[in-house]
């Protein structure tokens, strides 16, 4: 039963084989960069990110057709655009910097929809939109493959700078390190994982399994490796089970896949390490160490984890 | 060769008009400073000039990039985010960053430094423990241990009392007297105008676009204080400081 269940579909069918395939890998990129991603502050720039490659794929595949290189040039191109400029308007004039990711994001969303049902009404929107994780073809998967090696090798190489970017950037920049370069690398990542997912998640939810999983690992983590690790094993088990049940319920498989790892961030919040639930009952708990007083409280809002 | 620091008509600011011009102080080596001012005088803005992440709007700063002398910055607790999910040696790890760069690799050595630091400041029990764990005592403490670790000859530091109960305040003075006694060059930010009598030698006074500088308890002086912009914020407390609530007001 549990093996008709969870294994034999995937030996039986090769196009779930290879769904299977990219979405680990996927995961393996997209969760270590959600982390960042949510302790930076920048989940809803990186969901306005994935919206601002959209009109870049668009023209690319006005000019290329459907060859997965220059869909990925083209969104990355315009989604690293889309970062650049909304950070420059935030520092150079009054708008602060969500307001005009906000608006510069419904721009490249409406543009690139404009152009693709302007010049190609036969074009699936909805595969475009939500993706089609069931059909990833060769290039598809390579392309995956490439970004997930580059961001762990990337990651590796600026790991402990970001950490301590941000933690104490000040005291990151006192010891000469770059914070500008360090986030520049970093939002390359962020836009490379985004358009690797846009074949298997589409457009919209891509950034999901970079964000659900990430922001779940919150509620269990308490040290960095350890919501790594955690945020890893959550968009795995995620693309699993999603790509399960699409399968057997018959189910959109991109949007069963976020709503499981949505799914597991609902019982994370209720019921992880640091959920609420947990917390609740470990305060009922008069055994339980007393914490650090809590001194300065005023001067360290977000002390508690 | 001499390994002070001179500010040569160093004017600091984030943009024109400058927040404080015409310095010109010579910062001996080994000197004990307490750097105070009123909110908004400017003492942060120069301290981040002097550590390099602000260019002086003019003039001139000799003996810090010049010599490569780098020092150990301990920036103001709320300038930190505590919530983020790292353990306490790690965070005092971070001090050996000079030495690392991105990608060198953490010896047992350096580990073992770390746990040393650790142990001076009194936490050694807490290393597991992430900073969010810790209270704000605690937390200066492990910062204290990171700048030990960084083994600076010039540590500047904003506003390291901040937030931090009378015992501790104490102890983290005992380890800036040390840094002093090393020969280290040591800048504290400070507010309390008391501890600046009691501990420190030396005081540069910032405020009203300028600064003063010399033996504390003559750039204390009432004259200075009222130029320098502390009246009427915090006379209380300067009446306490100087014992003549009467003649004080009448100033």
């Amino acid at each position: 039963m549990l093996y008709e269940w969870f294994i034999q579909p995937v030996l039986e069918f090769s196009f779930l084989r290879r769904a299977v395939a990219g979405t680990f890998v996927l995961s393996l990129g997209a969760a270590p960069v959600g982390v960042f991603l949510i302790l930076r502050r920048l989940a809803l720039a990186g969901e306005a990110m994935s919206h601002a490659a959209v009109p870049g794929i668009a023209i690319a595949y006005l000019l290329a057709g459907l060859s997965v290189l220059s869909l990925t040039i083209g969104g990355l191109i315009t989604g690293l655009a889309v970062a650049l400029l909304s950070g420059l308007i935030a520092r150079s004039t009054v708008q602060y910097e969500d307001a005009s990711l906000a608006a510069i994001y419904l721009i490249a969303l409406a543009s690139g929809i404009f152009i693709l049902s302007l010049y190609g009404s036969h074009i699936d929107l909805s595969g475009f939109l939500f993706g089609s994780v069931l059909g990833l073809d060769d290039d598809t998967l390579i392309l995956i493959g490439i970004s997930t090696s580059t961001t762990l090798v990337a990651l590796a190489f600026i790991l402990r700078g970001l950490v301590m970017e941000c933690v104490d950037p000040q005291f990151f920049r006192s010891v000469g390190g770059s914070g500008a370069r360090v986030h520049f690398v970093f939002t390359v990542l962020v836009v490379l994982n985004l358009v690797a997912g846009f074949k298997a998640l589409g457009t919209l939810m891509s950034v999901g399994l970079i964000i659900l999983p990430a922001a779940s690992a919150r509620y269990w983590g308490r040290t960095i490796t350890g919501t790594l690790v955690w945020a890893t094993a959550i968009a795995v088990v995620s693309s699993y089970a999603g790509l399960l049940i699409s399968l057997h319920a018959s189910t959109p498989s991109g949007p069963s896949i976020i709503l499981f790892a949505g799914a597991v961030f609902i019982f994370s919040l209720l019921f992880g390490r640091f959920g609420v639930v947990t917390r609740h009952l470990a305060r009922a708990e008069p055994a339980f160490a007393p914490r650090a007083a809590s001194r300065g409280a005023l001067m360290a809002p977000k002390a508690e984890p | 060769m001499s390994t002070d620091i001179h500010l040569e008509h160093l004017a600091v600011g984030y943009r024109p008009p400058a927040t404080l011009r015409a310095i010109d102080v010579r910062l001996a080596t080994g000197s004990l400073v307490a750097i105070l001012g009123p909110n908004g005088s400017g003492k942060s803005t120069l301290v981040k000039t002097l550590l390099g992440l602000l260019p002086p709007l003019s003039g001139r700063i000799h003996g810090l990039a010049t010599r490569g002398i780098r020092a150990a910055y301990l920036a103001q607790q709320s300038d930190i985010d505590r919530s983020f999910p790292i353990t306490v040696l790690e965070t005092v790890v971070m001090g050996l960053w000079p030495r690392l760069g991105h990608v060198g690799r953490v010896t047992t050595e350096h580990l073992r430094q770390a746990r040393e630091a650790l142990g001076r400041v009194g936490m050694a029990h807490t290393e597991q423990r992430t900073i969010a764990e810790l209270s704000a005592g605690q937390f200066q403490r492990i910062l204290f241990a990171r700048t030990m670790l960084q083994d600076a000859a010039l540590i500047i530091m904003d506003e390291p009392f901040n937030a931090v109960d009378e015992s501790t305040v104490q102890d983290l003075m005992t380890y800036i007297h040390q840094w002093h006694q090393e020969g280290r060059t040591v800048l504290v930010v400070l507010h309390d105008l008391g501890l600046a009598l009691e501990a420190f030698p030396l005081t540069l006074l910032a405020g009203g676009g300028r600064v003063r500088y010399g033996a504390t308890a003559e750039v204390l002086c009432r004259r200075n204080m009222v130029d320098a912009g502390y009246w009427g914020s915090s006379s209380h407390a300067l009446e306490r400081l100087f014992n003549e609530p009467d003649t004080a007001r009448a100033v």
